[in-house]
């Protein structure tokens, strides 16, 4: 088991590194000049900026510089809102933080209850339509799906009825909170679902299935004690890719519904090409994917009994 | 030998089940005769044989929902390409009426289909160049990563060992990257054009495929027909091109169709956050995008290339489904 996660971790290092070396990169291919101001300096002043921060070092020296920044958690500073990268982020994720869990608990919950349920009334009405819901998620953008809902379910039933029931935009109180959560969620819980039928329909059709029946366990006990349980594994090596689909799924979202998180930072900068907030919101991202896939990688190590047997034996 | 049970076939069917008790007791060799045995007509071709692709195919054409998808793909595509040829304005011509509905005339009495934008373009002819671009973008970036992944999986695949080793652990680390981030940085950088959305999407890409190429190699280079070809002295590159790739082509056939919805999600999506084709270029992605601006007033603006961006995705997405079911042995019938 140690060794599985100090194999997994160093993966996970080296990724990170790659990603900060793409960044540095990036940043030194951005155009533009740092000194480049209104006024003209001579060579010696510019010499001495350069000088001053290290620009005078040959590539790879800047590069340990950086990278000793970014773990000592120096983002550098936005160019536009003039203030540190850490400390925007700081004030802006918590609010991405909550709008991911949601959407990731209504994903989780959603995906697999219509991936059970497709997979217990197979060939049924109920299986249609869970897995046409399922193909229309995966297949309609969750931009649109959010723009959508903003009009139909917040614009439209506010001018109809009168009464604010999901407010456009924003992100004070509960009701604000529900639409972009479900908008970000669909296309996660459409992906969760149809893997869960999948791997359902498997459970359903194994031994241990008939032998649950042939010991006279009710259909419920057998569904969720013993289906349920083996049939969810496959699902939790999405979790990776999903958190990273709903995290990059929250910038559009974010800024579709006009919630100050970070993900609207991010889009902002970009069109803004503040060099120092993209790259330093990429990092970050880029960091608390990694660290979110090694965790989930682990996890699955230590919930999968499989895993752990082969293990122990070598 | 072929033996017949006799005159089973003139009992009435509800005693059937009596009989074929008593049966079991009363059977003797006596009950048997030797029909006989024709080699001739055993030896006939009956069907034409069909093989593995016509198969595939065969039965792709036979299922209702894969063939309407093909239909409406077809036409999607069709209009793409044709509509901005045939039709009176161009992307970016500019008539004096703004924002008209739908079926609209303008001041010169000219018709427009689906009215004009914040800036009097035609919707229509805009929508099928968007059209053009976006699936141009799609095809093109999921080839050059489908080529990519077979050549880089082939080779890590086919040679194994510690190459197989160091390339797969670099295709590890680059998948961990969230390939959007990725995309985005570079399309920062880069000067915005369709081929820097190719570019930037293949850099990263390629590595799905290039995996899923490695495992269907690692299974077939073992069977026996990739060693006797080794051993009548093929060369790699040969048993790589003409008998690896082609057994792992239905694989690859079903990942190309999955690819593609994923590649025209990736493109309105930047194109949503403003890093799409320059203007006064259009993609579904940025005529999505400039809808969302005047939806409130002009909903028709957001929700046609929404639609035309889903169900393509949409068709794409089932037509995948349908050619891996085509494809799987396990359901030949």
């Amino acid at each position: 088991m140690l060794k599985y996660i100090i194999k997994r971790v160093c993966y996970a290092l080296l990724t990170l590194l790659l990603l900060i070396a793409i960044t540095f990169l990036m940043m030194h291919a951005a155009p533009g000049d740092p000194f480049a101001r209104n006024k003209a300096i001579t060579p010696e002043t510019k010499a001495a900026l350069n000088a001053r921060y290290g620009f005078d070092k040959p590539v790879w020296m800047q590069f340990l510089v950086y990278v000793g920044n970014v773990f000592k958690g120096d983002l550098g500073t936005s160019t536009k809102y003039g203030r540190e990268v850490t400390t925007i982020i700081g004030e802006s994720f918590p609010i991405s933080f909550e709008l991911g869990i949601r959407s990731l608990i209504i994903s989780i919950l959603g995906g697999v209850l219509l991936g059970t349920v497709a997979a217990i009334r197979r060939g049924k009405a109920a299986d249609t339509i869970a897995m046409t819901v399922a193909v229309i998620g995966v297949s309609v953008p969750s931009f649109i799906v959010a723009a959508l809902l903003q009009y139909f379910l917040a614009l439209q039933v506010n001018l109809k009825l009168g009464h604010v029931f999901f407010p456009i935009t924003g992100w004070k109180g509960e009701m604000a909170k529900i639409l972009p959560a479900f908008a970000l969620a669909l296309s996660s819980m459409a992906t969760i679902s149809r893997l869960m039928r999948t791997s359902m329909l498997d459970a359903l059709n194994s031994d241990y299935i008939k032998t649950a029946k042939a010991k006279g366990l009710s259909e419920k006990r057998i569904i969720w004690k013993h289906a349920v349980r083996n049939a969810i594994m496959p699902v939790i090596t999405v979790l990776g890719p999903i958190t990273a689909s709903i995290l990059t799924g929250a910038f559009v979202v974010e800024q579709v519904f006009n919630i100050p998180g970070m993900g609207k930072f991010f889009v902002t900068s970009i069109k803004e090409l503040d060099y120092m907030m993209i790259s330093g919101t990429t990092i970050f991202y880029g960091a608390f994917l990694i660290i979110m896939t090694l965790l989930v990688d682990i996890a699955y190590g230590i919930v999968d009994p499989r895993v752990k047997l082969t293990d122990s034996k070598e | 030998m072929r033996k017949k049970k006799k005159n089973v076939q003139n009992i009435p069917e509800k005693n059937l089940t009596e009989v074929a008790y008593a049966c079991d007791e009363a059977l003797s060799a006596d009950d048997f005769t030797w029909v006989g045995q024709d080699v001739e007509k055993g030896n006939v071709i009956v069907r034409d044989s069909v093989s593995y692709f016509k198969d595939a195919l065969r039965r792709l054409f036979h299922d209702k929902v894969a063939l309407t998808l093909m239909i409406i793909l077809g036409i999607i595509l069709f209009m793409s390409i044709v509509m901005p040829m045939i039709s009176q304005y161009t992307m970016s011509e500019i008539c004096d009426s703004h924002n008209l509905g739908l079926m609209s005339k303008d001041v010169n009495g000219n018709l427009h289909i689906l009215g004009t934008d914040n800036l009097g373009r035609d919707s229509w002819t805009r929508l099928w160049y968007g059209g053009r671009i976006s699936l141009l973008i799609a095809f093109v970036a999921v080839g050059i990563n489908c080529v990519i992944g077979i050549i880089y999986g082939g080779i890590s695949g086919f040679i194994g060992g510690w190459v197989d080793n160091l390339m797969m652990r670099f295709v590890e680390i680059v998948s961990g990257i969230p390939y959007l981030l990725v995309v985005i940085l570079l399309m920062t950088i880069m000067k915005p054009s369709i081929t820097t959305i190719i570019v930037a999407y293949t850099l990263v890409g390629w590595v799905g495929m290039a995996r899923l190429v490695r495992g269907q190699v690692m299974q077939l280079k073992e069977q026996e027909f990739v060693i006797s070809a080794l051993t009548m002295g093929a060369g790699t590159g040969r048993i790589l091109l003409r008998h690896l790739v082609p057994n792992t082509l239905s694989v690859i056939i079903v990942n190309l169709t999955l690819a593609i919805p994923s590649a025209i999600f990736t493109e309105a999506y930047l194109s949503f956050i403003g890093l799409g084709v320059p203007l006064p270029q259009a993609s579904w992605g940025t005529l999505a995008n400039d809808g969302i601006t005047n939806f409130r007033y002009y909903p028709e603006q957001l929700l046609v290339p929404a639609i035309l961006i889903s169900l393509t995705m949409l068709g794409f997405n089932l037509l995948g489904d349908k050619l891996r079911d085509a494809f799987d042995p396990k359901l030949r019938r």
